[in-house]
């Protein structure tokens, strides 16, 4: 499969406003694959921002290099084929809806046969049908941030960037973003989502990476990442004795009012632990394989990382 | 954007530059004029209030040098009429520096100058003349392409003012030679017709009779021409009569003064021409038809200016108290019966009317002459200055010149001349030791009527003590001259 | 096309604040309040009404070109809708140049419209007076009489037209100095430094008279007044307010200097964003 993002170590520094140097990104490697997901995670003052400004010629790298669709980053021509939604995005407010996503059209030389299709399908898509004409000053933050979805289709890009596409939404807001951006991986899109939504980002990104201060702390499959060779054991009616029992066998185990809950590796322990339960005259409630959450592998990186 | 693309941008931005550069030579050339200032420098020198670092107030000001200079010279006007007449110098020429392009300043500056610096007998201060004529002469350097300040110099400041006939005869002239224009768009517009008779009248007064006879000619050929394209317009047919009537009036006086049979006849001929005569201007013309026949009859010319008049002049001055001076004396100009037989009757018909009245009402003198006075410096002799003004700023305060006249009544004249009024001190410093007390007539500035007799240059006059050939040579006039010490006055 | 675009947006954007509309009607109250000025007679008269209204049209558009332009391209990078825009397949210098278009006219809607009003209220005051000629009637005791007549004034002159224009290119020029600026200084910073351009620029006739002096200096003083003659955009070649204001002034070549006048406006403008254009290439936004 093409690479749609390619990395090799990027570094930003920055003047400090108090004097000496800000690194804002250090000795980056990344790849995105051209179809895929990708979650780009970090806390605030991360560099993610940072990053996606050089991949889109917006800021220049102080070393390092980056390419989007196989060109360098800036490229005029690739741009094209990517389309940007910034966070909290900010467009002129004296225009509405429609005017805004014919301004975009001109700039994307996008023919005036096609235009008006495709901005009222657009329009519709993303629900401003009815608001289509008001001002963008008199949209609330949820109608602000479809319009700006509406810009970053409006050219059918092969390669969107999604700076923080949740924030500030209510659920269903949320729930649609994140079926769009399951629609776009159907379409074949590649997308490169920057998000603190974790939860959103483990329900749909292919691949992540945590950026730590600069430095990329993790990066691989949101599956392989998330799962481990651990399984769950749940039992109810568990008695203090048997519990004791587990603990000795199991990573972690935990008893609450009459509830096990604990965590195994290997089948063998597995099976001693089930036995052991069995005898104890326990009720097994449900034994699973154990999946981190993305957010606890967030936190781990991160203080790790620090 | 690739290096190569930057480079070639840093280069056409240089090369730009350099164009630049070029271009502003010509702007740099033309520039000078919008600014009011004449591309060749002329006309400056005379407003050097100047000096570079001033150039800021006008670059400061950018858009409001003119305005400024609007509004201060409404301030100057207030000071007028106010009554505070120092003031406006300075103002007039920070106003003209300012905006050298305001003809109303120039002319009304020059005006005050002039006219209104006057003492508590309302005399005007003479100082003031030769700033007066530095003025305009810079506003007519500055504002070369109207006939404007042209004609204001020769016909306000020369000819009424100054009295030199032939300088005002000079700048009218000029005046004729520029065209008017709108003031709202700079369109040339017809120049306004008075200018052109202004000249006429100002030949007439400087003794250019073949420039004074062609310019009527002239001024007669364009009413006509104005005439057929407007034939019902009143004013212009009156315009017509007037040109002919003078012309017709100065050549039959040619003709009778001087005996130029040619000018009597083109006279005649004029004045034959008018429109509108009534019964005893048809009666001259008659009489005049007939004098000439006689003339030419006899095979002799008329000579009316040539018999001397003996002009008996005398006169006496003592100081009635300090700055207090009384002068009175005799004129013999001109006793009724020297207009006895002369050829002029035949149109004016004076003598033969007055002898007609009885005894009692009949007028023995035909008055109109005035004699002009001068008390002044002894370094300031009138006749010779007004000649030679030399135009300039400065004013000396130290300087005293009182200047008056007095009308010559029945033979006789007197006049008191107070310079007392402690208001005046300011007018009259008497600040030198030695004085000169002048008086003259001279023919130039006397009536046509006198003129008829004693000739335009005073070809028939004459006097036993006090004639004056030298002071203008070719010209007749009277003039006597006392040299007064400070004690003889104050 | 892109360029075409942009200034279009920056047009309809720049007409929709209020400190500059609020400019632009004080500037049009204070043309029409000037025709109420009537103390001395028509030629005192005019030239306060021409001098006032083009020093009117004069500081409105100065404000306006400071004003609008400071902001041109920090609003936007402030905000951040440049973002959205330069992520787009725009050439950077595209977008630069699209935003001083849309400056440039905005800055020619609000001159042209002062401007008419201008030159109408010149023309109606005109169409309504008349003009001595001669020898004013007060300065001679009992009339002027024969040496005194009245003009009427045509109402429209067709020279103010070309000193609004030239007030217009005067505001081309610093447009493109302010946004060159505005690349790289704070809004504030750029106020100020392009007023005090425009004042350097202004006081031309300074340099001008030092660099002239004869004897005064050697080459080298020279040479460096010289490159300052021409490196510093000289704002004074604009005005002719004193042409405009006394039209019976005759100046040669007047056709001749607003060509070369407005060449000269465009060619330094077109060097000044190009300099803008390379800088903003490396501009991070």
């Amino acid at each position: 499969m093409a690479v749609a993002i390619e990395i090799q170590g990027l570094t930003k520094r920055f003047k400090s406003p108090l004097g000496g140097e800000l690194t804002a990104v250090d000795s980056l490697d990344l790849e995105v694959q051209e179809g895929e997901i990708f979650g780009f995670l970090g806390p605030n003052g991360a560099g993610k921002t940072t990053t996606i400004k050089i991949l889109l010629g917006l800021i220049f790298p102080s070393s390092g290099k980056a390419s989007v669709l196989g060109k360098p980053a800036g490229d005029i021509e690739v741009k094209q084929r990517i389309s940007y939604l910034p966070e909290s995005p900010y467009f002129y407010e004296h225009m509405s809806a429609r005017e805004l996503l014919r301004f975009y059209a001109d700039l994307f030389k996008i023919p005036k046969e096609d235009r008006k299709k495709r901005v009222t399908d657009l329009l519709e898509r993303v629900g401003l049908t009815d608001a289509a004409d008001k001002p963008l000053r008199h949209y609330s933050k949820g109608m602000l941030q479809r319009a700006g979805v509406a810009q970053a289709l409006l050219n059918d890009p092969d390669l969107i960037f999604l700076d923080e596409p949740t924030s500030g939404l209510d659920p269903i807001a949320h729930a649609d973003i994140c079926n769009l951006i399951l629609d776009l991986k159907a379409q074949g899109k590649t997308v490169f989502v920057s998000s603190h939504q974790l939860a959103d980002i483990e329900m749909v990104a292919d691949r992540v990476a945590i950026l730590v201060s600069g430095k990329l702390a993790m990066k691989g499959e949101v599956k392989e990442l998330l799962t481990t060779k651990q399984v769950e054991v749940i039992a109810d009616g568990v008695s203090e004795a048997a519990a004791g029992e587990v603990k000795s066998l199991a990573d972690e185990c935990e008893l609450h009012a009459g509830r096990l809950t604990a965590y195994v590796q290997g089948t063998d322990t597995l099976k001693k632990t089930i036995d052991l339960l069995t005898k104890a005259g326990a009720s097994l409630v449900a034994i699973n394989p154990r999946r981190r959450t993305l957010e606890k592998l967030f936190v781990e990186t991160v203080r790790g990382g620090r | 954007m690739n290096r190569m693309n930057r480079v070639g941008l840093a280069v056409s931005a240089i090369a730009l530059l350099f164009v630049i550069s070029v271009l502003q030579g010509p702007i740099d050339k033309l520039r000078p004029q919008f600014r009011g200032q004449s591309p060749l420098g002329k006309g400056r020198e005379t407003s050097m209030l100047l000096d570079t670092s001033l150039q800021f107030f006008g670059a400061a000001a950018m858009g409001l040098r003119e305005v400024v200079a609007g509004a201060l010279w409404v301030r100057a006007d207030e000071f007028f009429h106010r009554g505070q007449y120092e003031p406006i110098v300075p103002l007039v020429r920070l106003v003209t520096w300012l905006d050298p392009h305001q003809i109303d300043v120039y002319s009304t500056g020059a005006w005050h100058l002039d006219y209104n610096f006057v003492d508590s007998q309302q005399r005007s201060d003479r100082r003031y003349i030769p700033p007066a004529i530095a003025l305009l002469e810079e506003g007519i350097a500055n504002n070369s392409d109207i006939y404007d300040l042209y004609f204001e110099l020769g016909w306000t400041h020369y000819l009424q003012k100054i009295r030199d006939y032939g300088k005002a005869a000079e700048w009218i002239e000029k005046a004729a030679e520029k065209p008017a224009k709108d003031p709202n768009t700079g369109e040339k517009a017809e120049r306004p017709a008075f200018v052109d008779r202004m000249l006429a009248h100002a030949y007439e007064k400087a003794g250019q009779f073949d420039k004074a006879e062609r310019q009527w000619e002239k001024t007669i050929a364009q009413s006509e021409s104005e005439l057929r394209k407007r034939p019902k317009d009143p004013s212009l047919v009156l315009e017509l009569d007037i040109a002919k009537r003078n012309l017709g009036m100065l050549l039959l006086r040619r003709g009778w003064r001087y005996g130029d049979m040619a000018a009597y006849e083109k006279g005649i001929r004029y004045i034959d021409s008018l429109s509108g005569k009534g019964a005893r201007q048809k009666a001259a013309l008659e009489g005049a038809k007939r004098n000439f026949a006689e003339f030419k009859g006899r095979g002799t010319v008329p000579h009316d200016a040539s018999p001397m008049v003996d002009a008996d002049f005398s006169v006496t001055w003592r100081k009635v108290k300090p700055k207090v001076i009384e002068i009175q004396g005799t004129l013999a100009l001109l006793p009724a019966e020297a207009y006895k037989g002369l050829a002029s009757e035949c149109y004016t018909f004076w003598y033969q009317e007055n002898q007609a009245k009885p005894e009692a009402e009949r007028i023995k003198w035909q008055n109109g002459c005035r004699l002009r006075i001068v008390l002044a410096d002894y370094d300031f002799d009138y006749l010779t200055w007004k000649s030679n003004i030399r135009s300039t700023w400065e004013i000396d305060k130290t300087q005293t010149i009182a200047m008056d006249e007095v009308m010559v009544r029945d033979g006789k004249f007197r006049i008191t001349i107070d310079l007392s009024d402690p208001e005046d001190l300011s007018f009259y410093p008497f600040a030198k030791d030695k004085y000169r007390l002048l008086m003259w007539f001279t023919p130039q500035e006397a009536p046509d009527y006198i003129q008829d007799r004693i000739g335009w240059r005073g070809e028939g006059l004459t006097d036993k003590h006090c004639l004056d050939t030298t002071t203008s040579p070719g010209y007749r006039m009277i003039r006597k001259e006392f040299i007064l010490r400070k004690s003889d006055i104050i | 096309m892109v360029i075409w675009t942009i200034a279009k947006t920056t047009v309809g954007e720049a007409m929709r604040k209020k400190i500059l509309n609020v400019f632009l009607l004080v500037a049009i109250a204070m043309i029409v309040l000037s025709l109420s000025f009537t103390q001395l007679g028509f030629k005192q008269d005019m030239t306060i009404v021409k001098g006032l209204g083009l020093f009117v049209i004069l500081v409105a558009g100065l404000v306006i070109s400071l004003i609008l332009c400071v902001s041109l391209i920090p609003n936007e990078i402030e905000r951040r809708t440049i973002h959205t825009i330069l992520s787009k397949p725009v050439k950077r210098y595209e977008f630069l140049i699209g935003k001083y278009l849309g400056g440039l006219l905005t800055l020619l809607i609000n001159v042209a419209l002062m401007g008419t009003v201008f030159i109408i209220m010149v023309a109606v005051k005109a169409h309504f007076s008349s003009a001595v000629t001669g020898i004013n009637p007060e300065h001679v005791p009992g009339g002027a009489g024969a040496v005194s007549g009245t003009i009427r004034p045509a109402a429209f002159d067709p020279s103010l037209v070309l000193g609004v224009i030239l007030i217009y290119f005067q505001f081309f020029l610093l447009s493109a100095v302010v946004m060159l600026f505005s690349v790289f200084l704070t809004p504030t910073v750029n106020f100020f430094a392009s007023a005090a351009v425009y004042i350097i620029g202004s006081a031309a006739p300074v340099w001008e008279s030092l660099y002239a002096e004869k004897g005064a200096a050697g080459p080298f003083v020279k040479g460096f007044y010289k490159i300052i003659h021409t490196i510093i955009p000289n704002f004074d070649y604009f005005n002719i307010q004193n042409r405009l204001i006394h039209p019976t002034h005759e100046v040669r070549s007047m056709p001749l200097y607003v060509t070369e006048t407005i060449t000269y406006a465009v060619l330094f403008s077109v060097v000044v964003v190009l300099i803008a254009v390379l800088i903003f290439e490396k501009r991070e936004v």
